[in-house]
């Protein structure tokens, strides 16, 4: 059992649609950005899915997308 | 007391350093990277440039500031703004880096007291008391041993993370 956490290799990964959801509401990055409080390259880094935001973040960027939150992030594998 | 102009001049600053693209060239890992690493080594440089004279320090302690502003530049500041200015992932990436920069930091003034040590024990000994006897270039060059690394290695070490990114 793990006490700590799990080896990177190991840790299960979310899986976004930011990028697509994004583009299909017309909103750029730095709309986004300003929208939910970040700096634009945060939107960037969630998008390439080298950071995993808050969920009150989440939360904020779907509300602004006009989007359930399950529907911009999910558990990968389980798409 | 902070006026509300001096708070808006701060938040234009800030807002400049986080938005700036004049230094996206510098942003990019090999860039970063050898800024790191040329920042670092005006910093290990400094000390010893200072023995040769104060003008001679100076001039290194000049470069490395210069170094150093271009890399506070490239990463944005996330090193060293304030709390507030930071989103949630620039805080966990400082967080982060302040951890390692502490480690390295540790390791630094660790290893230089433990020369310190073996200096003053490899000197005479008289009536329990270490007498060490330093030149003002000396001394400067000691000063600089400490507040070089001090200053540059939390902004070295982020841009050596940024830099590392696949």
């Amino acid at each position: 059992m793990y006490m700590g956490r799990k080896p990177k290799d190991q840790e299960e990964r979310v899986v976004n649609q930011l990028e697509a959801l994004r583009a299909k509401a017309g909103i750029n990055r730095q709309d986004l950005a300003d929208a939910v409080g970040v700096h634009y390259q945060t939107i960037g880094y969630i998008e390439r899915g080298e950071y995993s935001p808050s969920l009150l973040l989440a939360l904020k960027m779907a509300k602004v997308l006009g989007v359930k939150v399950e529907d911009l992030f999910q558990i990968e594998g389980e798409i | 007391m902070v006026s509300e102009k001096n708070i808006q001049k701060v938040e234009e600053r800030v807002a400049k350093l986080q938005n700036d693209t004049s230094l996206d060239w510098a942003r990019k890992p090999l860039s970063l990277k050898a800024l790191a690493f040329s920042t670092s080594f005006l910093a290990a440089a400094t000390p010893i440039a200072f023995l040769g004279g104060s003008i001679l320090g100076i001039s290194s302690a000049a470069l490395m500031f210069a170094g150093y502003a271009l890399l506070r530049g490239a990463t944005r500041g996330i090193a060293e703004l304030p709390e507030r200015f930071l989103d949630e992932r620039e805080l966990k990436v400082r967080n982060a880096t302040y951890v390692k920069a502490f480690q390295n930091l540790a390791g630094l003034v660790g290893a230089l007291a433990v020369v310190l040590f073996i200096v003053a024990i490899s000197l005479d000994v008289n009536d329990k008391a270490v007498q060490l006897e330093l030149t003002f270039d000396q001394l400067q060059a000691f000063v600089w041993l400490l507040l070089g690394p001090i200053t540059v290695l939390p902004t070295v070490t982020l841009a050596l993370k940024l830099g590392g990114k696949k």
